[in-house]
């Protein structure tokens, strides 16, 4: 059943009279700006030590400082010789709720584990950033820590991970059109900003992989494996 | 006479070219800072000439440029001719409006005296009046010949609300020209150069401030901006220009910049003293007291010229900041605040100055 309210609304003669909200609204927002003005200005004549003017962060060039738990793009640790952490063992794909991880196992005998991925894709474009492959991996390889969360593009095999830029995911922020035709490694200094030394691997060795990579090709000549560079 | 043609063609061309076109430009961006500061931002900086921003001032240029290069339409249904004049008639409206603001006192040079005014129009009231009217025309005709609905809509939203606040506009300015006894532009300006008591200046402020209290929101109604900006309602109603795009649009958009510094002009000299700095005169500063400063009379002339540009510019920002700051009226409410409360008051006030007039 409905229930019928009964609000007054007679305005008292303050409110009718406008005048005196319109005029706390104009102080309120006066104030700020002679507030903020002043601030502007101290710092344009070199006092930089007071607040500032405005919460504006000038994004692509100063990046808000992002929350460490936060989880952003993936990245699979390495091993100090350059070898991936990761040891195939399939717990986050079975984990993914999206399946958006595939990986392609192989044998690696110079390696304890004695296995390897042959190649680790993942497809963004399916992911959720659940963070549930995170918490699977039993080697802490897999993490979501690289903070990088610019992931655009106009082709959607540009949203399929792979190990390489899974080891290293700097290269993935030098997309942008400014740095289009340069190499990575002039590109990335200027990135440094960015703070992205926890992801910068000392090395990285997949050369475990190239021998097994040519057996798969000769095995399938003229296809291209499935999963595989 | 040829003299006096050539002046009146210098004035206009240094009024029009150096004072508001200049300052409308510059009002686009200033709106666009203004509000940032307002809300803690910093607002446009990015464009860039060889990387120098300068404050954003650039993205004056890079929206002309915008506006310039994007396609002229006119829709296949509307009346072309109708449709093309339409912004200029605003712009013409509130371009026109500044030839009888008088921006300082008159100055003589070699002898002859020069009055800083375009026209020195004897009915330079009801001139003010007759083309702030004009602006009518303007939103009427871009509603009508677009042949769009919403767009006719808009227009008459803007006829009954512009015309429903021309009639306190006029109403609250009767005031004044009974207090000042002329209606001429320099004689209003020229009686508030006298005090009460020799320190209270008899500014328009002083000696009608209800009239300045209706007349400001009236005259802010007649530009169509925020708080009365029901004829276009970008947000969500749309309005009048509707159909209008590139640099069409962009000349109401400078028509509506024009209007606010013609309103502040208008606000400074009918209520503020127009050029009038309290307590100089033409002599130098004379206080109450009877302390006197004597000053050359080039820096007299000085002062009140800057005088009446920092007026300006103190009621240009004011109007930012009203725009900034208060939301929009239901339609409805508008009419009421108008017609029901404003107008009585209005003509409380002519009645009441006249009867002290009179005694």
């Amino acid at each position: 059943m409905a229930r019928f309210v009964n609000v007054d609304r007679q305005a008292t003669l303050k409110t009718a009279l406008y005048y005196p909200a319109v005029w706390t609204g104009l102080w309120i927002t006066a104030r700020h700006f002679f507030v903020n003005m002043g601030r502007h200005t101290l710092h344009a004549i070199g006092l930089k030590g007071g607040k500032p003017g405005s919460t504006t962060l000038q994004y692509p060039e100063v990046m808000r400082p992002l929350p460490r738990v936060l989880r952003s793009l993936h990245r699979i640790k390495v091993h100090e010789d350059g070898r991936p952490k990761c040891t195939a063992c399939m717990l986050c794909e079975t984990a993914c709720p999206d399946f958006c991880i595939s990986i392609t196992p192989m044998e690696h005998d110079g390696s304890p584990e004695e296995k390897a991925p042959a190649e680790f894709r993942i497809d963004l474009d399916r992911c959720c950033f659940c963070g549930f492959c995170v918490e699977a991996c039993p080697k802490d390889a897999i993490y979501m820590d690289t903070q990088i969360m610019e992931i655009s593009s106009d082709r959607r095999e540009n949203f399929i991970l792979r190990l390489p830029e899974l080891l290293d995911p700097r290269p993935l922020l030098c997309t942008g059109p400014e740095f289009r035709g340069k190499s990575v490694e002039k590109v990335l200094p200027h990135l440094s900003w960015r703070r992205l030394d926890h992801v910068t691997p000392v090395r990285v060795d997949l050369s475990y992989r190239t021998e097994q990579l040519a057996r798969l090709h000769a095995g399938n000549p003229g296809t291209r494996p499935a999963g595989l560079e | 006479m040829l003299f006096e043609i050539l002046l009146a063609l210098v004035k206009v061309v240094v009024i029009l070219l150096g004072v508001i076109l200049p300052l409308a430009a510059l009002l686009t961006w200033a709106e666009r800072k203004q509000s940032a500061v307002m809300q803690d931002r910093i607002g446009a900086n990015r464009a860039d000439i060889l990387g120098l921003r300068v404050w954003g001032l650039f993205n004056i240029l890079a929206d002309g440029i915008k506006a310039f290069s994007k396609e002229d339409w006119v829709p296949p249904f509307a009346n072309r001719f109708l449709f093309n004049i339409a912004p200029f008639v605003g712009l013409f409206a509130a371009m026109v409006t500044f030839a009888v603001i008088p921006f300082g006192p008159p100055l003589t040079i070699g002898g002859r005296e020069i009055a800083l005014q375009v026209a020195d129009l004897n009915v330079g009231f009801l001139y003010i009046l007759a083309f702030g009217s004009m602006g009518v025309y303007s939103v009427v005709l871009a509603g009508w010949a677009s042949n769009n609905k919403f767009a006719q809509l808009g227009a008459m939203r803007g006829i009954s609300q512009m015309i429903s606040y021309e009639v306190v506009l006029g109403l609250s300015l009767v005031g004044i020209v009974l207090v000042t006894g002329s209606v001429r532009l320099p004689e209003i300006v020229a009686a508030q150069g006298q005090h009460w008591f020799g320190w209270i200046p008899k500014w328009g402020v002083f000696t009608q401030p209800l009239a300045f209290l209706l007349f400001l929101p009236a005259a802010i109604a007649e530009t169509k901006r925020v708080p009365f900006d029901i004829p276009e309602g970008e947000s969500e109603i749309i309005g009048y220009n509707l159909e209008y795009s590139g640099a069409k649009f962009a000349l109401f958009l400078l028509g509506e910049f024009m209007e606010i510094v013609v309103l502040a002009a208008l606000v400074t000299t009918l209520f503020f003293g127009g050029w009038q700095v309290p307590w100089l005169a033409d002599t130098g500063f004379v206080l109450g007291n009877g302390a006197t400063l004597d000053l050359a009379p080039a820096l007299v002339a000085v002062l009140r010229l800057g005088s009446f540009l920092l007026k300006l510019l103190f009621f240009c920002w004011l109007q930012l900041l009203i725009r900034w700051t208060l939301p929009r009226f239901r339609f409805d409410h508008l009419l009421r605040l108008g017609w029901k409360e404003m107008l009585p008051l209005a003509l409380l006030n002519v009645v009441v100055t006249a009867f002290v007039m009179l005694s």
